[in-house]
């Protein structure tokens, strides 16, 4: 239980912080990590692509597919690149969404699908 | 953009929270535009430096998207970021200027006199919390400002409760001189 006097104090405080905090200049920008040049994030994409194909090639050269296996490898490969793509189209709707202020059912939604797309049986599916 | 800013008690859309874990800017920059003013707000309560609030914010939002996995619950969320927020002023308090004993001598309890009707027409309320140094701030912000008992406040600043109710009252009675020698000045 506050004094008379420390609920006077809170109260002219409070105002005083209200007014000092609102003249604070802080943009998100001063936040946000950098993001990366378009140029390196093209040569990420390149070096994942060439080590997809990579492994890809080695393990077909040096374990010849058998029906009973088939499975398991499918899941343990990298995805392909259509689904990469997909998956950051649907990135790109997430944000979007958020940006324009979507409903939680529509974010929901989007999140959704972007869980069945990453799900092991969608990968599975897809090859 | 998302919800109307009120304080650390807003809540985030679990979709939103979650996104923001996951790395995505944009959820992020909806964390970083709800909770801003609580945190700068926070800060400059404890701080008193619009500058000092501001460096410190950065940081916390920094530290916010970097840590903000540990949070289970969306729901969960204001209070752990307020907590982010205390932490990361008194630990730049504790580099700044380290706490020279706990073991304070006995203080009687202060006499306000009733100080309230002239707190509440003094004009320059500035002067009045320049009067006390960073800890000193510090407790009595969290206890007057934000609620927080002797009891939290001790265990954020890793301080016996009985010190931090001495160096309240301590804190006090230098307000209380303050504002007698202006009283005085006055009439």
């Amino acid at each position: 239980m506050k004094s008379r006097d420390e609920q006077a104090l809170q109260q002219r405080w409070h105002k005083h912080v209200d007014e000092q905090a609102n003249t604070i200049e802080l943009a998100w920008q001063q936040i946000a990590p950098k993001p990366q040049p378009i140029s390196q994030r093209l040569w990420w994409l390149a070096t994942a692509a060439a080590l997809v194909v990579a492994v890809t090639y080695l393990g077909w050269q040096q374990q010849p597919p058998s029906p009973a296996r088939s499975v398991a490898t499918n899941l343990e490969q990298p995805m392909l690149l259509a689904d990469n793509y997909r998956l950051t189209q649907l990135d790109k709707q997430i944000q979007l969404a958020l940006l324009r202020g979507a409903d939680t059912t529509t974010l929901d939604s989007l999140w959704q699908q972007r869980a069945q797309l990453t799900s092991p049986q969608a990968l599975q599916a897809t090859q | 953009m998302g919800a109307t800013p009120k304080g650390f008690g807003c809540e985030l859309s679990p979709s939103i929270f979650k996104a923001a874990v996951r790395g995505r800017q944009q959820a992020q920059r909806v964390v970083f535009e709800t909770y801003k003013p609580a945190v700068l707000r926070t800060l400059m309560g404890l701080c008193h430096d619009r500058e000092l609030a501001r460096d410190l914010a950065q940081d916390v939002f920094i530290q916010t998207f970097r840590k903000m996995h540990q949070v289970r619950q969306p729901q969960a969320f204001g209070g752990w970021l307020k907590q982010l927020t205390i932490r990361t002023a008194l630990a730049h308090f504790r580099v700044q200027q380290p706490q020279s004993s706990s073991n304070l001598p006995e203080v009687a309890d202060p006499t306000w006199h009733s100080m309230a009707d002239w707190l509440t027409q003094l004009a320059d309320v500035e002067q009045l919390i320049k009067q006390l140094d960073d800890h000193e701030r510090s407790i009595v912000w969290l206890y007057v400002g934000e609620g927080y008992s002797h009891q939290e406040i001790a265990e954020l600043t890793h301080t016996p409760p009985a010190t931090i109710r001495q160096q309240y009252r301590r804190a006090l009675i230098k307000l209380h001189r303050y504002l007698s020698e202006e009283q005085h000045e006055k009439s």
